[in-house]
């Protein structure tokens, strides 16, 4: 189990990749991100009121914590289904290489390359309503294509290689040869490439709600408090540029840690 | 030859695939063409009667069969919004976003050589480089409404809007390219450096600079030999990002292209038009695969030579 | 000097030399770029539009940017001026029968179509009664976005969209110079329906050019401009000089530029790039002093005064809350129409660019005094009413479907807010607009916020419209069916005298109000900035501007 030491920081970031939203919501709720107060409304960022007010009144600091909360919440869940999947995917795809189930997720993984992605984001939010609980579920079923081609690209060179083919001769089953051995040794690439991805989840995010299929209202997320906050640009900047200060935040800070985590992870 | 077929055959199937499941996906989004046509004043009686015209109450199964025979005649077919004509459409647009997408990557291109010049002179510098990683880490949406604002109201130095006007100018291009190419930019400059301090610690390099050559010569020298195929393979893994980029670029600085005809066909629920954009966007990307696959095999056995000197 | 330092010294100039050729490569590249600030002196005009202009065909109008530009290239039979006064146009003047159900149009000698090869070696032909019935009945046609108006009203027009007659009964040339118009039921008030530019009259020939051409790239009207190109975001207008009337302006030229960002727009104004544009909403507090001016006379902010100046315009439109009558009783829509502070929710969403109108007819109508000036805000009697009707506080609840125009999902929820201080309960589902429409129409939606853009410019139709039983559900969307209603509006066919109908129309709209099918809440004010040097700027009440009569020093 030593070679699976290196992962534990992955293993640590992660988790704390599912747990700080938790903390965040909770956070912003008691600080009651939706109560409106017309007579409070576009407040500059003051001692009271670090973020100011938006255009109703409410308080922008409660706001902004709640919506990077829901924002990292939706992220986390579409990197688990993303990974899930594209480990499923790509390892049933590269274990039976030049075979049809190969041939039948290829296939599909081109297709969501080339379908662009509006129209299926869209129409899962027609099947599922629009807003932001369901949204993890657009973004990972978009996310997942990438990775899937990595680990699938893994596990095509591990299937023949020595060791594996000592584990056949040793009369090892294929499906627990695919799962012990190969997926453990495929998914690093897979896992850092997805890692770096996570930016990109969380801008899509954004994305969707520039479309307005992201947050409903009145419940902030940060695209949404960027989009609606961009429209008044030049009543209250404090509306759009904190969200965006924050988003911007939490993404270079993931990209950071992901860089390291690559290091640490690539250094045998 | 087999592979070449193969290939045309994969590909067809593939373009197949994407006509059904866009026809799907639409068909799940709710809306009624006939009604968002004629607005939400118009008596039931005349949205019905448009319906019948515009064959939009037909049974799904009719619908699909009607649109999959006409696009294997390569007929992309009118759109059902005001009867223009899908292909011309079509061209006219994706030209303007080939416009815009190349335009970044050519600025990416640029910028990222001049950036890497510099670092190797000055190595000092290197922390510059860091400022390029935004570009991999802020959504485009964000990027190009912030350059907006920034060469608006702050930098007026560049033209923000009219593309496809009679003003324009190749200036015109300049912010909408420049967002565009942001995140090549991070990529691009990323994979140099490495590749450049890759070199610098190897054998030939050394014995190079023993030799008097001059670091200007030996700066080029690297990144003819050993980069250009690493580069190449980013460019087409870039360019469906570089792509979906430009869309959003086009819709923020009004410029005619791609980008603003999907939204407004999937808003306006115009099929035909949809199915236009989606077939010809997978063609292009389907070929651009083709191409940088054979292109790999052309120079693969170059690399190996490198690699054996 | 020995191979080695020969070879260090030319490197080193080599290196210099590049990096002197990248300098001065990056210094042309961006002093080029910099704007020149072009000055757009003389009589050119160049307006800043919000949205790309797809066509311009009449019948296949889909937004307000289209018919601004169209309304310089056509003309329709009558139209308004920038009083809201009608003023005839290609109908020189017009006769109604004494049962109001036949209009005789006379129409003007002496207007030629705009010049073009269409028309053969003269360029160009004069208007005749042909025209006008060739144009209506292609209003009329199936693929018509402007049918509606008109369909249920002309003779035979219903038959005609069907498909069953070829041509509609109601439209007849008597005479090259003399059109009528039958109806299928009295209208006394049948002239305000064809006030606005969708309309106009267009030749033949022009439309069979076919769809990739007519709208297109060519246009051809009989208006003040002509058509001399155009492309999705740009449209150059040039002024028409052979035009029929003497008009009091001096634009040469009249381009429209689309920039979508309202921010980008904004610097445009300021570079000079375009010297006219509407204020958006989002623009609305930052360039417009709310303290000082009024809603017609804003005051800009500086240093927006210092170049600028701004007007605002009443326009026919009215934004408000629709209830579903048939899931909702009365006193329920009284206690949610009298719980809303429309004051308060106007100027918080329109930035003090709205006026609150609590009833359904816009101000603005020529002649036409609305019944209500002022807000009907009452929390206590919203209460009482809340008591009478059938709502559970302690389990009901009412879902409002908001959408993304409009300020849609703002008013949504400062409606839940205020609701929930008299104990409703809103829940806010927001949908795209037209799946809004759709739910509205198939009668699933209880509570939704919309508005409308009227197409006439008289309180008659618009009554009608709304409030008939028989145009349940669409455009009566709140499926109101009263038959006091539906009375009172049959009443106002048989009234020729305009003070008289006018009167009654007051009458209904009270009735309007109390009932509540509908919370109205303001009416949104047109406001433009343009540059100072421009003079005469005006619009009429179907948001069209009066480009003919701009002038610039």
């Amino acid at each position: 189990m030593l070679k699976h030491k290196r992962y534990i920081p992955v293993l640590i970031f992660l988790i704390l990749l599912n747990i700080t939203p938790y903390f965040l919501l909770r956070l912003g709720e008691a600080l009651d991100p939706y109560n409106i107060n017309l007579s409070l409304a576009y407040s500059s960022p003051s001692r009271l009121l670090p973020f100011g007010t938006d255009s109703l009144g409410r308080d922008m600091f409660a706001r902004t914590i709640y919506a990077a909360g829901l924002s990292l919440k939706v992220t986390a869940q579409a990197f688990l289904l993303a990974f899930g999947l594209a480990l499923l995917q790509g390892g049933v795809a590269g274990y039976t290489h030049e075979k049809i189930p190969d041939k039948i997720i290829s296939w599909i993984i081109a297709l969501i390359y080339t379908v662009p992605f509006i129209l299926i984001v869209a129409a899962v939010f027609a099947v599922f309503e629009p807003g932001i609980e369901k949204a993890y579920l657009a973004i990972g079923c978009l996310a997942w294509a990438a990775p899937a081609r990595l680990v699938r690209a893994e596990v095509i060179q591990y299937r023949t290689a020595l060791f594996v083919t000592a584990e056949r001769a040793l009369g090892f089953s294929e499906a627990k040869i695919l799962l012990r051995t190969i997926i453990p040794l495929s998914f690093p690439p897979a896992l850092i490439s997805l890692l770096y991805f996570i930016p990109e989840l969380i801008s899509i995010e954004v994305g969707l709600s520039f479309f307005g299929l992201g947050a409903q209202p009145p419940t902030p997320s940060l695209g949404r408090l960027i989009y609606d906050g961009l429209s008044e640009f030049y009543t209250a900047w404090w509306v759009a540029l904190i969200p965006s200060a924050v988003l911007l935040l939490i993404v270079s800070a993931i990209y950071i840690t992901t860089h390291k985590l690559e290091a640490i992870v690539k250094k045998h | 030859m087999n592979r070449a077929i193969a290939s045309v055959l994969q590909g067809i199937s593939l373009l197949v695939g994407i006509a059904t499941l866009t026809f799907l996906l639409f068909n799940i989004i709710p809306g009624d063409p006939a009604r968002i046509m004629l607005g939400p004043n118009a008596s039931e009686e005349s949205v019905q009667l448009l319906r019948t015209e515009l064959g939009t109450d037909r049974p799904l199964w009719e619908q699909y069969k009607l649109h999959l025979s006409k696009l294997l005649e390569l007929n992309l077919g009118r759109s059902i919004i005001d009867e223009r004509v899908v292909s011309g459409e079509i061209a006219d647009k994706f030209t303007t976003t080939l416009k815009v997408g190349l335009s970044g990557l050519t600025i990416a291109l640029i910028i990222s050589y001049a950036l890497n010049l510099l670092v190797f002179y000055v190595p000092a510098a290197s922390s510059l480089l860091i400022i390029t990683r935004f570009g991999v880490v802020t959504p485009t949406f964000f990027s190009g409404v912030t350059a907006a604002l920034i060469f608006g109201v702050f930098l007026p130095v560049v033209p923000l809007s009219g593309y496809g006007s009679s003003e324009s100018t190749i200036f015109t291009l300049a912010l909408p390219a420049f967002v565009t190419g942001l995140y090549p930019i991070a990529v691009m400059t990323g994979i140099l450096r490495e590749k450049i301090q890759e070199a610098l610690n190897s054998l030939y390099v050394h014995s190079a600079f023993s030799l008097g050559f001059s670091r200007f010569h030996i700066f080029h020298a690297v990144i003819l030999r050993t980069v250009a195929v690493s580069w190449l393979a980013g460019w087409v893994n870039l360019l469906s990002i570089v792509f979906v980029a430009t869309l959003i670029v086009e819709v923020i600085f009004s410029i005619p292209g791609v980008g603003p005809l999907l939204v407004k066909s999937i808003q306006q629920k115009d099929y035909p038009m949809l199915q236009g954009i989606v077939i010809v966007n997978a063609c292009f990307f389907i070929s651009l695969s083709w191409i940088s696959e054979a292109l790999f095999r052309i120079l693969d056995p170059r690399i190996r030579q490198h690699a054996e000197t | 000097m020995n191979t080695g330092q020969l070879k260090g010294r030319i490197s080193l100039n080599r290196t210099l030399l590049s990096f002197l050729i990248l300098i001065l490569a990056t210094t042309t590249i961006l002093l080029a770029g910099c704007q020149k600030k072009t000055t757009e002196k003389g009589e050119n005009l160049v307006f800043g539009l919000e949205n790309e202009i797809t066509t311009l065909d009449p019948i296949r109008n889909s937004n307000i940017y289209e018919l601004q530009v169209m309304g310089q290239i056509y003309e329709g039979l009558v139209g308004l001026d920038k009083n809201n006064q009608l003023i005839p146009l290609l109908a020189e003047s017009w006769a109604v029968s004494s049962d109001f159900k036949t209009w005789k149009f006379r129409i003007r000698k002496g207007v030629y179509f705009h010049e073009d090869p269409i028309f053969g070696p003269n360029l160009t032909r004069e208007v005749e009664a042909e025209d006008v019935r060739y144009s209506f009945q292609r209003i009329l046609s199936k693929q018509s976005t402007s049918s509606f108006a008109l369909v249920e009203v002309i003779k035979g027009a219903r038959e005609y969209q069907a498909g069953k007659i070829q041509n509609v009964s109601g439209l007849r040339v008597i005479a090259p110079d003399t059109f009528v118009i039958e109806l299928e039921q009295p209208e006394p008030f049948f002239i305000n329906r064809i006030t606005s530019p969708l309309f106009s009259i267009f030749p033949k020939e022009a439309v069979d050019l076919g769809a990739d051409i007519f709208g297109k790239t060519k246009a051809i009207g009989t208006g003040p401009f002509r058509l001399v190109h155009k492309s999705d975001v740009e449209v150059i207008l040039e002024r028409n000089p052979k035009y029929w009337r003497k008009t009091e302006g001096n634009v040469k030229q009249l381009k429209f530029l689309v920039i979508k960002n309202d921010q980008i727009r904004l610097t445009e104004l300021k570079n000079n790039k375009i010297a006219m544009m509407a204020i958006p909403l989002s623009l609305a507090s930052a360039i417009v002093d709310r303290g000082k001016g009024t809603p017609s006379s804003p005051v800009l902010k500086p240093p927006f005064n210092e170049s600028y100046k701004a007007a605002g315009f009443k326009t026919f439109n009215i934004h408000f809350i629709g209830l579903n009558c048939e899931k909702m009783d009365v006193h329920l829509r009284r206690a949610i129409s009298l719980a809303i502070n429309r004051k308060e929710l106007t100027r918080i969403v329109t930035a003090g660019t709205g006026t609150v109108v609590p009833g359904p007819i816009p101000p603005g109508i020529r002649g036409y005094q609305t019944a209500y000036q002022d807000d009907i805000f009452n929390l206590e009697g919203a209460k009482m009413e809340l008591k009478k009707s059938k709502y559970d506080p302690a389990k009901d609840k009412i879902e409002l479907l908001v959408h993304e125009k409009g300020n849609s999902e703002q008013i949504g929820q400062l409606v839940q807010d205020y609701l929930s201080k008299i104990g409703i309960k809103v829940i806010l589902k927001r949908l795209d607009f037209n799946s809004v429409i759709g739910m509205i129409i198939k009668g699933e939606a209880t509570a939704f916020s919309m508005f409308i853009e009227y197409v006439f410019s008289s309180p008659e139709p618009m009554l009608n419209v709304l409030f008939h039983s028989s145009k349940i559900p669409v455009p009566n969307f709140w499926r109101y069916n009263n038959p006091q209603m539906d009375e009172g509006i049959e009443t106002l066919r048989k009234i020729g005298n305009r003070t008289e109908a006018n009167a009654l129309a007051r009458k209904l709209e009270k009735l309007a109000v109390d009932d509540a099918p509908a919370v109205f809440l303001y009416q949104l004010n047109n406001l433009v900035i343009y540059r100072k040097d421009i003079s005469n700027v005006a619009y009429n009440g179907h948001n069209i501007p009066i480009f003919s009569e701009i002038a610039i020093k």
